[in-house]
């Protein structure tokens, strides 16, 4: 699979996915006029290479800042993606990085750590 | 009295006033200049947050489910629809207002979830927030309250406020308005 990287905007994420090296990163806000035409493609893609075997381990980074209550439940499908992988044994490492002030977000990493207990989750607080 | 009049010219409590066609384009622009504003304003950056998440909430709901809609209503990108916003502070709170026509037929389905969540408690929102986070139907779909309106609930220190009201030309048409208090 091609290296996916979409450069960020305002309203929408910088994705860069590095297939060949097992690396998922998403970083900036998130609040596309429509949201389901962002993510869905992003989710079926993350799909698309865990139904490839392999025993590499995987590397999520959320870098994320605003989210809107669209990307917040299509983010939500995406990690999912990455936990039903981590059940089947391949080692999924997920850093979700929030700001000390932001609580809404360190409430949403809380929910995702609690709901996908196959990941090995990391919350790390960036100034 | 509307919870939505349009505020006096030169309104110091007003941060911010649109009425007219809004797009995606154009809230992203508020966004940015409301923003600016509140970094001058309010020195909780927790509370900048939830004024900004309220006003993309709000605008995005413009956007996607006003009656009046400028663009192909089956269109799902780069919509254009009527309504407007107010951002407003006084008292150290911050008042943030919608209005937009909506069908008169949508009141029924609409009424029961604000009324059932401005009756909720924090704890109750953020437990219905969690329950539709994890639901897997789209929002449309849900029989809950909807995460957008959940948003709202769980940002605001006060209970929701909202009217329907007659549309002036119209009596297919009420107008909507919400009223969240940060």
């Amino acid at each position: 699979m091609d290296d996916l990287h979409i450069p960020g905007t305002r309203q929408s994420p910088a994705v860069d996915f590095w297939f060949s090296q097992h690396r998922f990163r998403l970083q900036g806000e998130a609040y596309p006029e429509n949201a389901t035409a962002f993510f869905e493609p992003l989710t079926q893609l993350a799909a698309a290479y865990a139904a490839r075997p392999s025993e590499a381990p995987v590397r999520v980074e959320l870098r994320l800042r605003y989210l809107n209550s669209a990307s917040t439940k299509l983010l939500f499908k995406w990690v999912s993606v990455w936990d039903r992988l981590a059940e089947t044994g391949r080692p999924v490492h997920l850093t979700f990085e929030t700001a000390p002030d932001d609580e809404v977000l360190q409430e949403f990493g809380e929910d995702l750590k609690t709901d996908f207990s196959w990941l090995d989750f990391e919350i790390v607080e960036i100034a | 009295m509307s919870i939505h009049a349009p505020p006096a010219a030169l309104d110091r409590d007003v941060i911010f006033y649109y009425s007219g066609y809004l797009s995606q384009a154009i809230l992203q622009a508020t966004a940015d200049a409301v923003r600016l504003r509140l970094e001058q304003d309010a020195d909780n950056s927790k509370v900048r947050r939830k004024v900004l998440s309220t006003l993309i909430e709000m605008g995005q709901n413009i956007v996607h489910y006003s009656a009046d809609c400028l663009t192909d209503p089956g269109q799902t990108s780069e919509e254009i629809r009527f309504g407007s916003i107010t951002v407003a502070c006084r008292e150290g709170h911050f008042h943030v207002s919608c209005a937009n026509p909506i069908e008169a037929s949508a009141c029924a389905r609409l009424e029961p979830k604000l009324a059932l969540v401005s009756r909720m408690s924090l704890e109750e929102i953020k437990a219905a927030y969690r329950a539709t986070l994890r639901q897997d139907q789209g929002e449309d779909g849900s029989k809950g309250a909807g995460l957008g309106l959940l948003t709202l609930a769980r940002d605001a220190s006060d209970p929701l406020t909202y009217r329907f009201s007659d549309h002036p030309t119209s009596p297919n048409h009420k107008i909507f308005e919400l009223l969240v208090t940060i």
